[in-house]
């Protein structure tokens, strides 16, 4: 069944079915707004609230002026907008990024295709690499706490993360540009 | 602006460093280049993408289920949001609500840190099941809890559960939502919610850190003996995503994934030289290249029993002190066609040397002869000589007799008779025993004649044969040492984590420092 006919069970007083949503959509919510959190953390908060905001509105959704996600999307961006809002200057900076974000469109089209590139992407890069990666991103590893640990300075480590990302969106590109399987 | 000083600003914009300055730099030159523009939508969308593909797989289950509970108005209250959201009161949805009101705005508001702080009622560790505490009382964080046959389970923070397994012993370690613990011996199954704190299983193989999964680790003892160094540990994740190191190494495991460390390596070669004491081993492999191993004491009787020439295959593991190669176990052994032409059978080649002491070791461990032709020698001492060397006197005048060590080729002393005392010994500065040293700031320095002062830090590992010390200095410098015989009871009886401070020497043939006696400044002896 598609997003929107799950949307039709919830309003129709099937309210457990709401998990399928969450659990359909949350993919999509955490890559669109995870640039602009400052952890994982926040990351999962801003989620929470995008998703129960979205079941407070549910009966606004109209199916006729986009997919549910969008939908979902432009709620969780708002969520996330007032957040930033709230802090000072680095917050107002970023709101200004998601803002134009808005505005421009997604960076990658297919957010889907990109989740699928991304994982390949990430399997050709080295060992060293990979584990640069996770330790950064699933173990929440601080510049510090890496450099510490490959001993190099942290200004060292940001710059081999940065480079890291550069090849990694050159590589979804690349792979976003080919034919078939990213 | 030059395309390295836009690297930069992006590499501390995505680290959250940027300062004032260059964040405006940063929004002018974006402002400006529309490309430099799309080049950072796309980066920031990979930074989304990355930490999406973080949330591990567990994350799917934990988000749905914990917007279920909001939505339900029930459930589990363990966060604060989930506090807020369950004091609403329940609605249909479509009923309009902004998220400004209530829940949303107090949420927004307050941040996340504010969250933290307001849950100020912090769990102490709770233990249940048939687990004794080591001195007895109350289960506290330092504790050290071990069991017997049955399992017992223990609970840090509110967000670390633990089931520890039959014939295992934990130490409580870590602090506030810092949660740590170090397992002696045994085994532990570990369950850790995430985005509420930290948590890391250590043993004397490496770490385990996690940041919300389920996780077992095991430690796999040294068969036939308290070798710290043939210890390995077992680590399996069934949720989420673990971290672990150790002087090994590193590797990350991901759900369903399991690995032992250090890993066993095997080694096939002909023996070049086996140790008679069943300490050292070195091989040649078939690419004919030359491998000297460590021994551990549960394969010291198979490498004793090896020739010169036999054709063998080692198992051997890393140090996880030293990173040097230790056979494990023994097997396939080949005589070979030339055994028994090789190093194990010659009889050492005895060579002797007249001299004057420079130095003797006091623990008859090394000696240093000035030789008549004024060349400073040093060498080892076997056993056998060890109490001759003692007796010697710095300015005697000594007749050593001395073979090569096969594996290091350093002369090592088998006999030494005294022929003659100079009226004054030469000054050398090598005559002075080794003097205390302190450590500032990484540099050693002489302390003051009359006040030697010690290093302070806090143990990282003691040996548990009280022959090597690993601290940690106020500075976070980490220093090794070796430990004087007069040392190692007090050095057996440290545990990671203790503050201590330790008076040393230096080696004066390694330069090693040497700890000579330990005083604890914090923490359970």
């Amino acid at each position: 069944m598609s997003i929107e006919g799950t949307v039709r069970r919830v309003l129709g007083g099937e309210r457990e079915a709401y998990a399928e949503i969450v659990e359909a959509c949350q993919d999509r919510l955490r890559a669109a707004l995870g640039g602009y959190c400052r952890s994982a953390e926040e990351l999962e908060e801003v989620c929470h609230l995008a998703f129960i905001e979205a079941y407070r509105k549910l009966a606004e959704f109209d199916p006729g002026r986009g997919p549910f996600v969008s939908w979902l999307l432009t709620i969780g961006r708002n969520g996330l907008l007032m957040e930033l809002r709230r802090r000072k200057a680095e917050g107002e900076r970023a709101a200004r990024y998601l803002e134009r974000a808005a505005e421009s469109g997604p960076a990658f089209e297919d957010a889907e295709r990109a989740r699928l590139a991304l994982a390949n992407c990430l399997a050709e890069l080295g060992p060293a690499e990979r584990e640069m990666v996770s330790a950064r991103y699933g173990g929440g590893w601080t510049s510090e706490k890496l450099a510490a640990k490959l001993g190099k300075t942290a200004g060292a480590v940001r710059m081999l993360l940065q480079r890291l990302r550069e090849r990694l969106r050159e590589c979804i590109e690349r792979r976003l540009g080919a034919e078939g399987e990213p | 602006m030059t395309g390295r000083e836009f690297e930069d600003l992006l590499a501390a914009h995505f680290d959250g460093a940027l300062d004032q300055a260059g964040a405006a730099q940063l929004d002018e030159f974006l402002a400006s280049d529309p490309r430099a523009a799309g080049r950072f939508a796309e980066l920031t969308a990979v930074e989304g993408l990355l930490r999406a593909r973080a949330a591990g797989p567990g994350a799917t289950e934990r988000l749905a289920a914990r917007v279920m509970r909001s939505v339900r108005n029930g459930g589990s209250r363990e966060r604060f949001t989930d506090k807020v959201m369950a004091a609403l009161p329940e609605r249909q949805p479509g009923r309009r609500r902004p998220w400004s009101v209530a829940a949303a705005a107090a949420v927004l508001a307050m941040g996340l840190g504010a969250w933290a702080a307001m849950r100020d009622s912090y769990p102490e560790p709770r233990a249940s099941g048939p687990y004794r505490v080591s001195g007895g009382g109350e289960v506290r964080r330092g504790s050290v809890l071990s069991t017997a046959e049955g399992p017992a389970a223990v609970a840090l923070g509110g967000y670390c559960r633990i089931e520890l397994g039959p014939r295992s012993t934990l130490r409580l370690e870590g602090a506030k939502r810092a949660e740590q613990v170090f397992l002696e011996q045994g085994e532990v199954r570990c369950e850790v919610n995430r985005a509420v704190g930290s948590f890391a299983v250590r043993t004397e193989v490496g770490t385990v850190s996690v940041t919300g999964t389920q996780f077992s680790v095991r430690v796999i003892g040294a068969e036939g003996g308290g070798d710290m160094y043939g210890k390995r540990m077992f680590v399996k994740v069934l949720a989420g995503a673990v971290l672990l190191g150790g002087t090994w190494g590193s590797a990350v495991l991901q759900a369903g994934e399991d690995k032992t460390v250090p890993e066993v390596t095997k080694v096939k070669g002909t023996v070049v030289t086996a140790c008679p004491q069943g300490k050292m081993l070195k091989l040649k492999t078939d690419a004919g290249q030359e491998i000297t191993f460590g021994v551990l004491s549960k394969a010291a009787e198979q490498v004793k029993a090896l020739k010169a020439g036999n054709q063998v295959e080692v198992s051997c593991v890393r140090c996880p002190k030293t990173g040097t190669l230790l056979v494990a176990a023994v097997s396939g052994v080949v005589q070979g066609g030339d055994a028994g032409k090789g190093e194990n059978q010659a009889p050492p080649e005895l060579t002797k040397f007249k001299g004057t002491v420079v130095f003797a070791c006091p623990q008859g461990k090394m000696l240093k002869l000035k030789t008549e032709n004024g060349q400073e020698l040093v060498f080892g001492v076997l056993e056998g000589a060890a109490e001759q060397v003692k007796a010697l006197k710095a300015g005697s005048q000594a007749e050593v007799s001395c073979a090569r060590c096969p594996k290091t080729g350093n002369l090592m002393v088998l006999s030494v008779s005294v022929v003659g005392q100079n009226e004054k010994p030469a000054p050398d500065k090598d005559l002075a025993p080794p003097r205390p040293t302190s450590w500032v700031e990484g540099k050693p320095e002489p302390p003051a004649p009359d006040q030697p002062a010690g290093i302070r830090g806090t143990v990282v590992l003691a040996c548990p044969q009280g022959k090597m010390l690993k601290l940690k200095t106020d500075a976070g410098q980490e220093i090794t040492f070796g430990v004087l015989s007069k040392a190692a009871e007090q050095v057996k009886a440290l545990k990671a984590g203790n503050q201590v401070e330790v008076s040393c020497v230096r080696c004066p043939k390694t330069g090693t420092l040497l700890v000579a006696a330990v005083s604890l400044i914090k923490g359970n002896p």
